[in-house]
């Protein structure tokens, strides 16, 4: 007994020290590095904001994650939370601001104009929370704001890759943010893909044009923005489905993509709706109301 | 959410707070484990208030004084070795809180910060101390002292070793009296204090080594005098004059002469000519007045002083009355500061273990200052003493320096002192002896000194 | 492999820095290796458990079997059908709980039956509670009935106990029932942190504290009733934690700090016998055989341990009354040793680092507050139960965590250590795809 009381008093404290140090240094050092899980950009200033937490406050206060120095924000507006089934905004004024209308509406019936805890996702007032996703436009008193998705939560990413794999080059065509070229250049690091296969592409023509299916208009692409709807536009459709101004194409530093600004009607890229502006490839069929548009042409 | 997660900063504060009591924890740890381990309560090594588990003391010469057997302390076989370590070992329960057993109690049970009393408690064994005191001459020594108060302390004034330390009274620690604490008598004063470390008493003629030291060092021409003693020495006529009473009437007597007679007249005619400043000086270098460590414990101090004083109690003081009060062990650093051409050998105790020698600061103290010159005429004079005055008879072949003292008390007869050496060569030995109320130092102290000297003498 | 995923591998191998190497290498531990390292362990210091007084006792060696297989057991199952990875505070947790079975068995042979009861329950509780928390929306839907249905079962266990059970150890603090006794302020412990906590859009959108203080103030006010001091200081401080963590408002705190304190020194004024409790505070010397009998044996047998210790079984200190549940750092230090000692205090205080650096990337400032406020109040309660006893605080009377003899702070230790995990995105790999 003497002899295990000898040989176990150091063996004891050694054991321990391993455990205790081995679990604590990997509690410690294998923490996840931080991810970029969106952004929020600013449509007035065109400055982007990388949305790496979980639960993002935004609004005009320095004490916000986000601060937006606009009067007409308020001083903490609104939360950014990414939860495990999708995004989610919260107007965290919203009891107060029902409170002070529910006095107001008393008094003088006029709550109209208490903008300053408004919000609305793609022009939907937004009450308690709301749903957000990938390419909606968020207004929050009178400043929009397009939020991004640079990383889905896991439910979604599954779906996802299978359908990729229909489409080829597919990681860019889905993850490339196409908002500020300039910036895009700088943050390059926290984009996830780089696509390799990008050099390879085809070029069959080096004129981009976009061919009406069915009028078989041809319309060659130049300058750096081309406007696609039933008014005043630079293509003209004629479809009644067709908004004024329903589609943009903007020339990129990889070449030509299309942005839907119609709202609620829709632009549909190869039969998908598109929720943020996509880059174009050769073959692409645009849908917009009930006329479709064939992009021809390589990229820059 | 960032400002939300900056402020899990508090957790930091809680942590540095955590270990900011953890290190005042682990180090009160540290500091007090040997106090903490040696506790009284600490079953591991006591049972019923008494040590179980010790480690031996022995004497120089490996005789040990005290053991463990069976969980019970054992003491040495004789009864007068018992009692005449009595006071340096300590006893048991520890009523005797200088003894070595008290003391070092957590060296004798093994402690250390790294094992605790691990290695105690698994081998039923503690640490063993080995001490410089000779078991047959602290015997010898009792003997000597023939049931007196007082203490006996010899030391070797070349390395230190204290050889001999007795108190008395003292009682066996195998028979305690039962009446120690009711008794009213007085026979058991102080039975628990060993009086050569925590004692003091007053000096009486051996102080005049020290009057003596001050005139050599301030009087050029003091060898050249000659005094005259009338059986007493009358101050002068002023206010707080008097007249100091020799103990006889010596008549013409130079420097050499007065010392061997023990002339208060001319020690106090010496000391009122000094000076109260240069009587303090010389007091202050020779130590007195301050408290010499003999490992762990410290001796009390000896007090001197003048201020405000008269003529007349300077005449007093210069001769070891007023109230001066020294102690045995400063007297003997006296002592062998004079035999060692005035280089002062600290005393110590414990010999083994070796990191317990590390307390002794260095062996040479700077408590005491005295030129070789000094050192070497003083010891000239108290030869004299011996040779010429009581006679190298009562020390047969010892060659002996000395000075007695009978000093006056306001209670009972006078203490009786004797503070020497000896020069042999082969037996480097100062020795304090000091009887309370023992008599006079001629009669009384010296046949005491021979006796435990010649113990040590016989010492292998 | 294909080629994609080769080439990615490369590119990846090629662009990480030297901080994604660290986290590479220290992603998870070994979990056979720190599991056999575990079971070594538990076997050594059980060996003079099971052979003391010269017998051999089976029962405590089927007991640990037991133990030892159900650690390897849960690892397995949650590795294979949780898909878990990463087990570095179980570990811990199982390593600190192995300590106190084993010293409840060495001091009290037929008490680790109970002990190791609870271990099992604590665990159970703590993957229960874990699976509840990976959802904040059914977390924010719980805490206001949880706080409302808390507060009445303390308050209605105060008035059970005063009527019916009376006083143990002076406090109305123990409620029991037919050989069954639980302390319902360590149940409470954990909807305290429940309810202190939020996420962020909760917390904006009603800035005000006041019903958390008000739950607060109502747990701390029946604690003092139930002359729970030491628990109602641990709620007290946990209540800063968490307030602090909400407003950030030191001045508000600051203010809190003091009226309480203006409280204490007006109980002690006004109640003189709450104050004699702790009277020997700081003077345990002086009275050895009374006041500061259980401190000074602490402090007595802990330096007689030594780093190492003196071998399980060979101490003094467990024939002290409470030694296994208060006194347990003092045994672990005398027979066991002062360096095991203080590695495990120390692992409390490198979980609550741990809670702090898992808070910042957490999902959500709920689990960034519960853990931190969870880790915080167990480092407290570790520091109000060793210091108590080596008379650096006052003695209260609270358990170590985990090691204490003791179901209900077992439980709840475990508990609370859920809120840790679930603040770190890598307690639920398959939600938060950290693999």
């Amino acid at each position: 007994m003497q002899f295990i009381t000898a040989v176990s008093r150091f063996i004891l404290p050694a054991i321990t020290l391993i455990i205790i140090i081995k679990c604590i240094l990997s509690l410690w050092l294998g923490h996840p590095k931080e991810k970029t899980y969106g952004y929020i950009i600013d449509m007035i200033k065109g400055e982007r904001y990388a949305l790496n937490m979980w639960e993002t406050s935004i609004g005009r206060g320095a004490s916000c994650d986000i601060t937006l120095s606009y009067d007409n924000v308020a001083r903490t507006h609104a939360v950014f939370t990414r939860r495990i089934d999708g995004w989610y905004i919260h107007n965290i004024n919203y009891v107060k601001w029902k409170k002070l209308a529910e006095i107001e509406g008393r008094l003088s019936r006029s709550s109209r104009k208490n903008t300053s805890s408004i919000i609305k996702v793609n022009g939907v007032k937004v009450e308690d929370k709301a749903t957000v996703s990938d390419g909606d436009i968020i207004t929050l008193g009178n400043v929009r704001l397009r939020f991004e998705v640079a990383d889905d939560p896991v439910q979604k990413a599954g779906k996802r890759r299978k359908k990729s794999k229909d489409t080829v080059p597919a990681p860019v065509r889905q993850d490339m943010p196409l908002y500020d070229i300039d910036r895009r250049q700088e943050e390059n690091g926290s984009y996830t893909v780089e696509a390799p296969e990008r050099h390879t592409a085809p070029k069959k023509s080096s004129q981009p044009k976009i061919i009406n299916k069915d009028t078989g208009e041809a319309f060659i692409l130049c300058g750096n923005e081309v406007t696609i709807g039933k008014g005043r536009c630079d293509i003209k459709l004629s479809s009644r489905h067709a908004a004024k101004k329903h589609a943009l194409l903007i020339l990129y530093e990889d070449g030509w993509a299309v942005s839907d600004c119609s709202g609620k009607k829709g632009t549909y890229l190869n039969g998908k709706l598109i929720t943020s502006p996509q880059l174009l490839f050769s073959g692409d069929v645009i849908a917009i109301g009930d006329e479709r548009l064939f992009y021809e042409g390589g990229r820059r | 959410m960032r400002t939300i997660t900056k402020r899990t900063y508090i957790v930091v504060f809680l942590v540095l707070a955590f270990f900011a009591g953890l290190g005042i924890m682990l180090y009160s740890f540290y500091a007090n484990g040997g106090t903490w381990a040696s506790n009284r309560a600490n079953n591991h090594i006591y049972s019923g208030g008494e040590l179980t588990v010790a480690g031996t003391i022995y004497d120089r010469d490996g005789e040990a004084l005290v053991s463990t057997n069976r969980n019970e302390r054992v003491y040495h076989e004789d009864k007068s070795t018992r009692m005449g370590t009595l006071h340096i070992i300590g006893d048991s329960q520890g009523f005797i809180s200088t003894g070595i057993q008290t003391l070092y109690r957590a060296e004798l049970i093994g402690y250390n910060f790294i094992d605790g009393i691990y290695k105690t408690i698994s081998s039923d064994e503690g640490c063993d101390i080995k001490l410089t005191v000779d078991a047959d001459v602290s015997a010898a020594a009792y003997k000597a002292m023939n049931g007196n108060k007082g203490t006996v302390l010899v030391y070797n004034y070349k390395t230190g070793e204290v050889i001999c330390m007795v108190s008395a009274p003292t009682y066996d620690v195998y028979n305690k009296p039962t009446d120690i604490d009711t008794d009213k008598s007085g026979k058991y004063d102080g039975i628990y204090l060993n009086r050569a470390l925590t004692g003091v008493f007053t000096p009486g003629s051996t102080f005049k080594v020290v009057t003596a030291i001050c005139a050599i060092e301030n009087i050029p021409d003091i060898y050249d005098r000659t005094f005259t003693c009338k059986g007493k020495y009358t101050t002068g006529k002023g206010k707080g004059d008097g007249d100091v009473i020799c103990n006889g009437t010596h008549g013409k007597v130079n420097f050499e002469r007065a010392l061997n007679v023990s002339c208060n007249s001319v020690f106090a005619q010496l000391a009122i000519e000094l000076g109260a400043d240069k009587m303090t000086e010389t007091v202050r270098k020779l130590g007195f007045g301050k408290s010499i460590s003999l490992g762990k414990v410290k001796t009390v101090k000896s007090t001197f002083s003048l201020s405000g004083s008269t003529r007349l109690d300077i005449g007093w003081a210069g001769i070891g009355q007023y109230t001066t009060l020294v102690n045995p062990c400063q007297m003997l650093m006296l002592m062998g500061a004079i035999a060692n051409g005035g280089q002062a050998i600290t005393p110590y105790l414990v010999s083994s273990p070796s990191e317990l020698l590390s307390s002794v600061t260095s062996p040479v103290s700077s408590n005491i200052t005295l030129s070789e010159e000094t050192a070497k005429k003083v010891r000239k004079l108290l030869r004299s003493n011996v040779k010429n005055y009581y006679g190298d008879s009562k020390f047969p072949g010892l060659e002996m320096c000395g000075k007695t003292g009978s000093a006056e008390v306001s209670n009972g007869r006078s203490h009786a002192w004797f503070t020497g050496f000896s020069v042999k060569k082969d037996l480097p030995y100062a020795i304090v002896v000091c009887l309370e109320n023992g008599g006079l130092g001629y009669t009384h102290a010296i046949p005491v000194a021979n006796k435990v000297m010649q113990a040590v003498a016989k010492m292998d | 492999m294909t080629r994609k995923k080769r080439l990615e591998k490369g590119l990846a191998a090629s662009t990480m820095t030297g901080g994604d190497r660290i986290r590479r290498k220290y992603k998870y531990v070994d979990r056979a290796f720190i599991l056999t390292m575990l079971t070594v362990f538990q076997l050594v210091s059980f060996i003079p458990v099971v052979f003391s007084d010269g017998k051999v006792y089976f029962k405590i060696i089927l007991q640990l079997l037991f133990y030892i297989s159900f650690e390897w057991f849960y690892v397995g199952v949650m590795r294979i059908f949780v898909k878990k990875v990463n087990f570095e505070l179980e570990f811990i947790a199982f390593f600190l709980s192995g300590i106190g079975l084993c010293l409840t068995a060495s001091v009290n042979k037929d008490s680790m039956f109970k002990q190791l009861i609870t271990v099992i329950a604590g665990i159970l509780v703590y993957d229960i509670l874990l699976w509840y928390l990976q959802d904040i929306k059914r977390v924010m839907f719980i805490r206001t009935p949880l706080a409302v249905f808390s507060l009445l079962f303390l308050g209605a266990s105060f008035v059970y106990i005063r009527l019916f059970v009376g006083q143990i150890n002076g406090a109305y603090n123990w409620l029991s029932f037919s050989g069954f006794s639980l302390q319902p302020s360590e149940f409470v412990k954990i909807a305290f942190v429940f309810v202190g906590a939020a996420s962020l859009d909760k917390l904006l959108a009603s800035k005000n504290i006041y019903m958390f203080i008000v739950f607060a103030m109502g747990c701390i006010g029946v604690l003092f009733l139930m002359k729970d001091f030491g628990t109602a200081l641990i709620f007290f401080f946990t209540f800063i934690v968490i307030s602090f963590m909400r407003s950030g408002d030191l001045r508000t705190l600051v203010f809190i700090c003091a009226i309480a304190l203006l409280g204490a020194l007006q109980i002690i004024y006004f109640r003189p016998h709450v104050a004699a409790r702790f009277a020997s505070y700081r003077h345990v010397w002086e009275d050895i055989y009374g006041r500061g009998y259980q401190q000074t044996r602490v402090l007595i047998y802990s330096v007689s341990g030594g780093l190492f210790g003196v071998g399980i079984g060979n101490g003094c200190l467990r024939n002290v009354y409470a030694s296994t549940t208060d006194l347990v750092f003092g045994l672990i230090c005398e027979e066991m040793g002062i360096f095991i000692g203080v590695i495990i205090v120390v692992a409390f205080a490198s979980i609550a680092i741990y809670a702090m650096i898992s808070s910042r990337s957490a999902p959500s400032t709920f689990y960034s507050i519960s853990a931190c406020s969870a880790a915080a109040m167990i480092l407290f309660q570790t520091c109000l139960n060793i210091f108590g006893i080596t008379d650096l605080l006052p003695l209260t009377g609270v358990t170590l965590p985990f090691i204490s003899q003791g179901g209900s702070s077992m439980i709840c230790t475990w508990a609370l250590f859920a809120f840790i995990k679930a603040a770190d995105v890598r307690a639920y790999p398959k939600i938060y795809k950290t693999n």
